[in-house]
């Protein structure tokens, strides 16, 4: 009986030293406090605690007042302008960081047209098959893809107009064959043409002669690197991704082979394709040139003599290697985003030098 | 401690100067200024830091004003000075260019006799008294230490304490409870190590 109500009055005991200063301040609920109450009366050491805790409180409340050593008003005349000033400044920062995006943005596009015959990039396991099945397209699609189609057809590899196998995607072929004009925003053009569409395939053969015609007369003397560039520069037109590709010889000669191989493996029945059909077999063959170009025939040649190599017919399927794809929509994105980056931030810099006025 | 102002008339002054009027939030400024220098100085225990963190204070509420949705001014001006208090602490940790006892000032002896009829004497013990609060303020956790002047020295209640740190109204209990058995520890040990002591008033 004695140790039952010498633990109770441990616990009360306990609770009450740690709720002495909350029951000081008036800040417990009624039970609670009646019984720290109770606990006091018969308790000593807790007597002296409170107490020593009373005094404590008091001590610190007869602290005098700390006199303002001076006004804490803000400035009225200086308010205004410090708040157009924040403005400007707030505008700077982003601008700062709009700046090195956009340069990551133009590295990311540079360093991939120049590591992209290297074979640090990944090239897709069946490089863009020239086909001129573009006739589908709308005029106005073509025509803002014509960056990258004089780019294409700048490089001097022009060979991969002659080997464009009959089941490539339109993608590409339209970008070659688009006829070449500038037109600024060639990106957001391009980008819907990533997946093959039949019909394209379908109506190649108008297309085809058209466009082969057409290509031989673009020969800008700069290669596709300048045109990649350009590309960058121009940010939103970094789309028409497949422009530059037939620059690069090792590209063009891969390009040719799978091309030839395309067509050994996959006779498309559903194009008739009359032109590009006679390029194309005529490209196995070892010696016979192409009807089109000195220049289209000699590098016609070059990937029939890959072609007569065993080659394993990985690529028969139209499909693009994933990463090659990731890789595409990356630069894709950057050249566009790097675009709008620039456009907001001259028009940042418009807006705000025009509040600074 | 300040006069607030009445709540309507405060409530038209965060509106217009919600609209920019920095008049109207400088009326807020001169109801709060005293209250909010008082508890950046007895949280810091310095007045050229409380000076910067009352100023920024106001600055920053001024600027974030917009997200003050109505209530009551005081609890919401006290956590931004509260805040710029921490902010202050952290750069005092971040540089301790200064030696820790520096930072107890003898600001307590400039104090202008208020009271002309108090004796000398009175006046100069108050003042080591009040020296040595601030002093066993300071030696105290900087949680603590915020409650035990908001609640302490300026009697404010465990709600408008958790409302302003943001924290639960159990640890403002332990907070307080804690800081106040480690400052009455503080005070004591004082009185004993000086060899004519303070003479600790009695409630």
């Amino acid at each position: 009986m004695f140790e039952l109500r010498n633990l109770q009055h441990r616990l009360n005991h306990r609770f009450a030293a740690a709720n002495l200063s909350a029951f000081l301040d008036g800040e417990l609920s009624g039970r609670d406090r009646a019984r720290v109450q109770r606990h006091l009366q018969g308790c000593a050491t807790c007597q002296s605690e409170v107490e020593s805790l009373r005094e404590t409180v008091a001590q610190l409340r007869s602290l005098p007042l700390r006199p303002l050593p001076r006004s804490f008003v803000l400035p009225l005349a200086a308010q205004p302008e410090q708040r157009r000033y924040r403005r400007w400044h707030a505008a700077q920062g982003f601008m700062r960081s709009a700046t090195v995006a956009v340069t990551l943005m133009l590295v990311l596009l540079l360093s991939s047209d120049a590591l992209i015959g290297t074979g640090a990039v990944p090239l897709p396991d069946m490089m863009r098959p020239r086909q001129p099945a573009t006739s589908s397209e709308s005029p106005s699609e073509r025509t803002m893809l014509s960056q990258d189609a004089a780019a294409g057809q700048a490089a001097p590899e022009s060979e991969v107009e002659a080997t464009a196998p009959v089941s490539g995607e339109p993608e590409v072929a339209s970008l070659k064959a688009a006829p070449a004009e500038d037109e600024p925003s060639a990106s957001v053009a391009a980008a819907p043409q990533a997946e093959p569409t039949p019909m394209a395939q379908a109506e190649a053969p108008t297309g085809a002669g058209e466009l082969e015609g057409a290509a031989p007369s673009f020969s800008p003397p700069e290669g596709a690197y300048v045109t990649g560039e350009e590309r960058g520069g121009a940010g939103g037109m970094g789309g028409g991704a497949e422009g530059y590709g037939g620059g690069y010889g090792v590209a063009g000669e891969v390009e040719a082979e799978i091309a030839v191989e395309k067509m050994a493996a996959e006779p498309t029945p559903e194009t008739p394709a009359p032109t590009v059909a006679a390029l194309e077999e005529e490209t196995p063959q070892e010696d016979s040139a192409t009807p089109v170009e000195d220049d289209l025939a000699m590098r016609a040649a070059e990937p029939t003599q890959e072609a007569s190599e065993p080659a394993p017919l990985v690529e028969a399927s139209p499909t693009l290697s994933p990463m090659w794809i990731v890789w595409r929509v990356v630069r894709l994105a950057s050249g566009v985003l790097a675009g709008l980056l620039l456009v907001l931030v001259a028009g940042l810099l418009f807006t705000s030098q025009q509040a600074r006025l | 401690m300040s006069t607030p102002s009445p709540s309507g008339n405060e409530e038209a002054l965060v509106a217009a100067a919600k609209n920019g009027d920095v008049a109207a939030f400088n009326q807020l400024v001169l109801d709060y200024q005293q209250l909010a220098y008082s508890v950046a100085y007895r949280i810091l225990g310095s007045e050229d830091k409380a000076m910067d963190a009352t100023q920024d204070a106001f600055l920053r509420g001024f600027k974030a004003l917009h997200q003050f949705h109505g209530g009551a001014f005081k609890p919401w001006i006290l956590r931004i000075v509260t805040n710029c208090c921490y902010d202050q602490l952290r750069v005092a940790q971040r540089r301790p260019t200064t030696p820790i006892d520096d930072l107890v000032e003898d600001d307590e002896h400039s104090t202008i006799l208020e009271d002309p009829n108090e004796l000398p004497e009175d006046h100069a013990e108050r003042q080591d008294l009040a020296r040595a609060i601030q002093a066993g303020l300071n030696a105290l956790p900087e949680d603590q230490r915020v409650v035990l002047v908001m609640s302490d020295i300026h009697g404010m209640s465990y709600d408008q304490i958790a409302s302003v740190t943001s924290v639960s109204l159990g640890t403002v209990k332990s907070r307080l409870s804690r800081g106040r058995a480690k400052l009455r520890d503080y005070l004591l040990a004082q009185r004993e190590l000086l060899p004519h002591g303070y003479r600790l008033r009695n409630a």
